[in-house]
């Protein structure tokens, strides 16, 4: 029982300690978060994407632009306990979410003129 | 016990470099321009959060332009129009259509390397003006009947409905181009307001929007030098 209890201790739950949440916490945060981020993202680039990229940022610079807010999800994921693998896949979920709102912002926008 | 050891540097690795990507681009978003040359005064979209009923659109978002000779000099130039909603107006050709009461801004900001080039290109352009006008020659320094007195640390208003006719009203039904330029510190500010896209023939000149844009843009010079 004690090597159990010190083990236990030994155990690496994340940094805050947020990896022992229970799996439908985790899920549902999940889900959450990546709806959240696809939003942000369309907030975030598609005046860039009518507008242009700005020409005052150095090309060196230009992926900050994109960066939030990919980066801010993941982070917020990693620190309540979602894994590398599946921040990296919201990743994915929020860049192909963004590419299907911003065809359907387009087709609005055609039909609409 | 070493792959937990490695997976919680893996964690701090990671998340230390997605914070400082992140602190970088949101500095981007917030305001690029600032970012990239602190302090730069310009309108955005976010100083007229405010006016819901006004909007500002870009013609040709701001361009950064580096001297050659003196990399520390920076221009940025812009052209905008802003549509106030809340003042509409019959079109002078479809008399039945409504149009938002609207004019477009030149507006150019350069940041010298001394305070002194400022005021020395603040008058020189004053008096290019002048001359190419020649009658025209009638400066006033405020706006009749709006109180609007600047912060620049000098700056000329000219304005043709004012100075053609040599009087001290703001005549809203002769449109013509305003001229504003200022200079706060090291900053030189030059902006051009006409109508657009329509010019005379009943329409109204915002005079309530063009004293509302100057005082925005004399805060952000203001700002620009604390």
């Amino acid at each position: 029982m004690n090597s159990d209890t010190a083990n236990q201790e030994k155990q690496y739950f994340g940094l805050i300690g947020l990896d022992k949440l229970p799996l439908v916490v985790k899920t549902i945060n999940f889900c959450i978060s990546t709806v959240i981020g696809i939003n942000l993202a369309f907030d975030s680039w598609y005046s860039h994407f009518y507008r242009g990229i700005p020409s005052y940022i150095s090309p060196p610079f230009l992926p900050l632009i994109f960066a939030w807010p990919l980066c801010g999800i993941m982070l917020w994921l990693r620190l309540t306990g979602i894994k590398w693998v599946w921040c990296l896949l919201a990743s994915g979920i929020i860049l192909v979410g963004y590419y299907m709102l911003q065809v359907l912002a387009l087709a609005i926008g055609q039909f609409i003129s | 016990m070493k792959p937990k050891l490695m997976s919680k540097y893996l964690d701090i690795l990671g998340i230390v470099f997605l914070t400082l990507f992140l602190y970088l681009s949101v500095a981007f978003r917030a305001s690029p321009i600032s970012f990239m040359n602190p302090g730069f005064p310009i309108l955005s979209e976010d100083d007229w959060t405010s006016a819901p009923s006004i909007t500002l659109n870009w013609n040709e978002y701001p361009q950064k332009y580096v001297s050659k000779d003196k990399f520390s000099e920076v221009a940025y130039i812009g052209r905008f129009h802003l549509d106030d909603y809340s003042q509409m107006v019959p079109n002078p050709y479809v008399p039945t259509r409504l149009e938002p009461t609207n004019f477009s801004g030149f507006h150019t900001v350069i940041k010298y390397s001394e305070a002194n080039y400022a005021i020395s290109t603040l008058h020189s352009n004053y008096k290019k003006h002048i001359n190419e006008l020649k009658t025209l020659e009638y400066i006033i320094t405020e706006i009749p009947g709006l109180n609007f007195s600047s912060r620049a640390n000098a700056y000329y208003i000219w304005c043709e409905q004012i100075s053609a006719v040599n009087k001290g009203v703001f005549d809203t039904e002769t449109v013509g181009p305003c001229f504003y330029w200022a200079v706060y510190g090291e900053y030189y500010s030059e902006i051009r307001f006409s109508m657009w896209p329509f010019r005379g023939d009943g329409r109204q000149y915002s005079v309530e929007l063009f004293n509302d844009v100057l005082n925005r843009a004399d805060k952000k010079l203001s700002d620009a030098t604390k």
